[in-house]
């Protein structure tokens, strides 16, 4: 095979053993790499286990797109069954280990079993040592990556979990080089329960690829047509926080736990906020369009930012002061938890606290409550540390306020109201980890672009609707962005963001591997992957399964947009389970969300079948 | 007539400014404007124009006094 190593470096923690192995390039050409060659190996292998317990596997999984100069291929996926949904859980976060893992040799790394002393694996291509990582367990990721560097030298890939992860935090991540991010779904509280304080990787093989003199044609051509996209500079001052002002004009914005769609104070949080403070710039390995803006926060130190980030750790908590949330975010980086859940069960919490369910609680806006409540939860201390430090579904059971919590299967919903946009609703519905955008962003196509039924006028009010062409272009969405992004895996941004031609990518995957990639196959690949974290889905709850399970926040369809030009503007749940209906019907899923035979056998998967039947009816 | 036109994100920066105050001598519609005034317009992907709370087409025939925002189409990160 070119392009693929069909190599897993497998590193047992229990026996203190690391092996290679060879998969079938059968695997490589069904599911590429990245998200779909993780689903597989966790149906194959992590069934009906404890998330926290040694029978979970945390699976870091590249493909044959990482390691190559080629347009912010610095990308890493994570996943593991999730201990925060008890689903599947992934996340994917821009690290030189990427790079490294894969000049190492491998296209993953799967971590098994459970270590009974701290430790970290240091991996130099062929030599694998697990060593004592004592010194280190307590240290905040970037104390921890910054002594690995010293100890093992500064060119190499480190990927690191914080105290959140180590108190087992449901949302801890992985971090890697002081602010990149992955695993929103507990991937770092995984680590921790393996008592796994990093991984280290250093690789300096050349990875065979088919035609080297093409890829290298294209790569210069690809990196140069980003610099000439007329949107690369306003990126190069924003970044994504340019989001921000664009959701408060469109009433999008999350809000105090998402009770409304605006804020007074989003001037003092945005974008333009930012480039008032900013110091400097960040990027992943491979990328010329870095989006890591890094202020100075309110206590002088260097914080990188992101709009989901500040969304949800500034309106979402009211607090309009840029230094105040950006220290805030940074803790959370040192700390190793993830921003959007964070910030949603912080908010959350406040609301109880406004309600007066919580008494002597958090308030909104009150900053100097938010430190210590970031504090309690990444060391699980203080009255609510513990319960809060378990996500927001949790907390509600526990304190109350069901009907404020915002969560899709467990997993925070992220920096998007949908008071006014049901495909976006849908998106975060039917997103595989749970609420998260990363799979389908359609706001602006709702906006502005989405066809309506019979209109035909110069000017049109905005108006919600439920046209079933809304599911089908979730699905378009989520085959490109969940699915051929996250199989290669490489940063979509070049595309989303500034409009890189999408026809690279077949290109790029031909002159790699030698195998005629057309988005057709891709857009296979992705349905194959969404068909198979589905059906993880439904085995691990025991085939206790529903449409529900797709549903948005209920606030969304109970309380409406409470200022604006759109004020009023709340979902529908019948025009909503009817959209739903109609992105089943195109999936080819049944009236319940789960995949028939037909389509299983369809996608390559009957050999599932079987297994799933087990623990549910499945349609024909 | 004059015109107000406020831009956001990408189309401000490529304006360079957050507003454009014209003085028209007769009715044109909103896309030959923006066309005039941001460059590489064409080379955007779509952008969203509403008119006094209304989406409205390239072909719309704006006027004094109308509330006219133009924001660039974002993807969400």
């Amino acid at each position: 095979m070119k392009g693929w190593w069909g190599r897993i470096l497998r590193v047992d923690l229990s026996k203190k053993k690391a092996a290679v192995q060879e998969y079938d390039p059968e695997i490589a050409y069904k599911f590429i790499g990245g998200r779909g060659l993780a689903v597989k190996i966790l149906w194959d292998e992590v069934k009906g286990v404890d998330p926290l317990g040694p029978d979970n596997k945390l699976i870091f999984a590249a493909g044959p797109y990482n390691g190559l100069p080629l347009p912010s291929s610095g990308k890493l996926v994570v996943a593991a069954k999730s201990p925060l949904t008890g689903g599947y859980g992934d996340g994917n976060l821009g690290t030189m280990a990427s790079v490294h893992l894969r000049k190492a040799g491998y296209d993953a790394l799967v971590v098994e079993g459970k270590s009974d002393k701290p430790v970290y694996i240091y991996v130099e291509d062929d030599d694998v040592h697990i060593l004592s990582a004592g010194g280190l367990w307590g240290l905040s990721t970037f104390e921890t990556e910054r002594l690995l560097k010293e100890i093992h030298g500064k060119n190499l890939g480190v990927l690191t979990i914080g105290p959140a992860g180590e108190n087992l935090v449901k949302y801890a991540t992985i971090i890697s080089q002081e602010g990149r991010s992955g695993g929103r779904p507990g991937m770092g509280a995984v680590m921790g329960s393996k008592k796994l304080k990093a991984v280290v990787i250093k690789g300096t093989k050349e990875i065979p690829v088919a035609d080297p003199k093409e890829l290298a044609k294209m790569s210069k051509e690809s990196y140069n047509e980003i610099l000439e996209k007329p949107g690369y500079e306003f990126w190069s001052r924003q970044g994504t926080m340019a989001a921000l002002e664009w959701c408060q004009e469109n009433g999008a914005l999350p809000t105090r736990n998402f009770s409304d769609g605006y804020f007074e104070l989003a001037r003092l949080d945005d974008g333009y906020a930012m480039e008032a403070m900013k110091i400097e710039k960040r990027g992943c390995p491979y990328c010329n369009m870095p989006c890591g803006n890094v202020v100075l926060d309110s206590e002088a130190k260097k914080s990188e930012l992101d709009y989901e980030n500040v969304a949800l750790l500034g309106p979402n908590l009211g607090i309009g002061h840029l230094g105040k949330v950006s220290v805030l975010n940074r803790m959370a980086d040192e700390l190793g938890i993830d921003t959007i859940s964070l910030g949603n069960t912080l908010g959350f919490f406040m609301e109880l606290s406004e309600k007066g369910i919580i008494k002597d609680g958090v308030k909104f806006g009150d900053y100097e409550g938010a430190k210590q409540l970031i504090l309690d939860i990444a060391y699980r201390k203080g009255e609510y540390g513990n319960i809060l430090a378990e996500g927001v579904r949790y907390a509600s059971e526990k304190l109350g306020g069901k009907e404020i919590a915002m969560h899709v299967k467990g997993l925070e919903v992220s920096g998007y109201n949908c008071y006014a946009y049901p495909a976006m609703a849908l998106a975060y519905g039917t997103s595989p980890i749970g609420a998260h955008h990363k799979d389908a962003w359609v706001i602006a196509w709702e906006i502005g672009t989405a066809p309506i039924e019979g209109e035909s006028r110069q000017a049109t009010e905005y108006k919600i609707t439920y046209d079933p062409e809304k599911a089908g272009k979730v699905i378009e969405l989520q085959r490109l962005r969940g699915g051929l992004f996250e199989v290669l895996t490489g940063c979509r941004l070049p595309w989303v963001e500034v409009g890189l031609d999408l026809q690279w990518y077949p290109k790029f995957l031909k002159a790699i591997t030698g195998i005629d990639f057309t988005m057709e196959v891709v857009y296979e690949v992705a349905d194959r992957v969404y068909a198979l974290i589905r059906a993880y889905w439904v085995r691990e709850y025991n085939g206790k399964w529903s449409k529900t399970m797709d549903y948005p926040p209920e606030r969304w369809f109970k309380e409406s947009l409470k200022s604006g030009p759109l004020k009023g503007a709340q979902l529908d749940p019948k025009k909503y389970d009817a959209l739903l209906q109609e992105y089943y019907r195109l999936r080819g899923w049944d009236e319940n969300g789960i995949p028939k035979k037909s389509t299983l056998r369809k996608l390559g998967l009957e050999d599932i079948i079987p297994e799933l039947e087990k623990y549910t009816k499945l349609a024909e | 007539m004059a015109l107000r036109i406020k831009l956001f994100g990408t189309l401000a920066h490529l304006a360079k400014t957050h507003e454009l105050n014209i003085k028209l001598e007769r009715e044109k519609p909103i896309g030959e404007i923006l066309r005039e005034y941001i460059p590489n317009y064409d080379k955007l992907k779509d952008v969203i124009i509403i008119v006094n709370g209304l989406r409205v087409n390239e072909e719309f025939l704006v006027k004094e006094g109308d509330e006219i925002k133009v924001f660039p189409v974002i993807s969400g990160g």
